[in-house]
């Protein structure tokens, strides 16, 4: 029997679990039996378990999340409960879905909660375009008011043809 | 499979390894766990398409590994190597990496993260660390469009790799500091400058032979050059301290190093049953013993070679066949023997 775990190795291992009254069998191999029993263990510390940790106590002192309807995430159908039990986010969208709980827990875990490092290759173009744009904007307004019309309408062609790049850009990127 | 043989590095006598990872993940797709056997697969297939159009064909020094096409001792191999982690493996069934071996850059697919790249250099070389795994970072970039959002930065499964996605790590061997009884303080005061010690393999894996894992906790908030050179500076202390406490050991307590070194050595030339975790700690006396000049048995190398050599999956692959711990421990017993009374590494049968 192959293990029900890794669905590789030869299963040697019978684990009999009960979760909220509901028996689970599984058939597991001597590698995956050990991480099961580590992970079950009362005394055993991961980043994981402390973060489940994390998670339950700032859904407490939010109580108000507990009387809303849950919230599931577009993306992949996960809760907010679903991080407090696994320890991980479903998908890039929760962090959009549950960004209002997401911001004051990450400062708890990071100390902060602005990213101030690379940015990806494909944004840094958008970035970079949406900069020039705004230079062209109010160089725009200045021509208005300066009543070049001439030179203005030149602009507005440069700033089409900006926000033309900018959609492609951000296209590609999805 | 190893590169780690032969060039071992800056500052070799204490820092083993430097590793760089920076984790990744593709808009559009659930995080690996919670992706199915397709997702998983489709995935991958993007990764595969984005290396194989890097520039300059370098794409083709990646050779491609499924996990679940290779037997459980070849995957504990990559493992013990430090090319793969082992959560890649406790995914065995829909993960895989790509792997450069004269680059030292593995980017392993459907870890935690989708995307894991990795630069791992001999000694300490952060800086050459860094700018391999940021330039493979662009070149994924350029093909992939990355979970990213203005505040949260890269975004990642967990919450802790958030910002930067970037994480640095340096193996120390700190025989000098753990006798004199100063690492407690080391781990605290790392500790409370953001970066974490752990043993050899990461989160969970115990101390052995005195070796150190040290590697910035915080990811977000900071700048990929600041959580290096942060590092960095923290890193350079630890090597002047265990200098220092290896000169205080060599002026202050010479007679009582030596015993132990040479015990040590007695106990490795002669022994005929070895566990690995006791063999790590005598295989550490005799790198600190070769270090000061104590003994000139082996060389630091050499040592270094014993030392990945003797791990559970690499001791197999060397004697080439399946063995339970009770021989494991004979031929690890062995195969030291034979490399310390000149025998050289060759496995030989009585």
């Amino acid at each position: 029997m192959v293990c029900d775990q890794c669905k590789s190795r030869k299963a040697h291992v019978h684990v009999v679990q009960k979760v909220n009254g509901t028996t689970i069998e599984q058939y597991l191999c001597e590698n995956c039996a050990a991480e099961f029993q580590a992970e079950d263990s009362p005394f055993s510390f991961s980043v994981h378990e402390f973060l489940k940790g994390i998670y339950y106590d700032s859904a407490q002192v939010s109580q108000q999340d507990h009387n809303r309807p849950l919230k599931v995430c577009p993306g992949c159908g996960q809760t907010y409960r679903d991080y407090q039990r696994s320890g991980l986010f479903g998908c890039p969208e929760c962090y959009r879905t549950f960004r209002l709980v997401l911001v004051p827990l990450t400062k708890r875990i990071q100390g902060s909660v602005q990213h101030v490092g690379k940015i990806p290759v494909k944004l840094e173009r958008v970035h970079r375009f949406e900069g020039k744009k705004q230079q062209l904007q109010s160089a725009l307004k200045d021509a208005v008011q300066k009543e070049a019309y001439e030179k203005a309408a030149e602009i507005r062609d440069q700033i089409g043809l900006l926000n033309r790049k900018i959609e492609q850009l951000k296209e590609e990127k999805q | 499979m190893s590169t780690s043989l032969t060039d071992i590095g800056p500052h070799h006598d204490i820092v083993i390894s430097t590793r760089v990872r920076i984790a990744r993940n593709v808009e559009g797709y659930s995080f690996p766990h919670k992706l199915n056997d397709d997702t998983s697969f489709a995935l991958m297939k993007d990764v595969q398409t984005a290396v194989k159009a890097f520039p300059e064909h370098q794409g083709d020094d990646y050779s491609f590994v499924r996990l679940k096409q290779l037997e459980s001792l070849e995957r504990q191999v990559y493992v013990e190597e430090h090319v793969i982690s082992p959560a890649l493996l406790a995914n065995a069934g829909r993960s895989g990496f790509f792997y450069n071996q004269t680059k030292g850059t593995s980017i392993m697919v459907n870890e935690e993260d989708h995307i894991r790249i990795q630069n791992m250099q001999q000694g300490f070389q952060l800086e050459a660390a860094w700018n391999e795994a940021d330039q493979v970072d662009n070149m994924l970039g350029k093909k992939l469009p990355y979970a990213f959002d203005d505040t949260f930065g890269y975004l990642t499964a967990c919450p802790t790799n958030l910002g930067t996605g970037t994480r640095v790590s340096i193996m120390l061997h700190l025989p000098a500091l753990t006798l004199m009884g100063h690492i407690d303080g080391f781990i605290q005061a790392a500790g409370q400058l953001g970066f974490a010690v752990r043993g050899l393999f990461g989160e969970g894996s115990e101390y052995m032979g005195n070796l150190y894992q040290v590697s910035n906790q915080i990811t977000l908030g900071l700048e990929e050059h600041e959580i290096i050179s942060r590092l960095e500076d923290v890193v350079v202390q630890v090597i002047q301290k265990e200098r220092l406490a290896r000169r205080n050991l060599f002026d202050n307590k010479k007679i009582g190093l030596e015993d132990r070194i040479f015990r040590s050595l007695g106990i490795l030339s002669y022994a005929r049953s070895l566990t690995w975790k006791e063999a790590m700690q005598y295989l550490s006396d005799l790198k600190l013993g070769t270090s000061l000049g104590l003994i000139s048995t082996c060389t630091l190398e050499e040592l270094r070679t014993l030392m990945e050599l003797i791990q559970p999956a690499k001791l197999q692959q060397h004697c080439g066949k399946l063995m339970d711990e009770t021989e494991r421990d004979r031929q690890r017993a062995e195969l030291i023997r034979c490399k310390i009374n000149g025998g050289g590494t060759q496995h030989v049968n009585e």
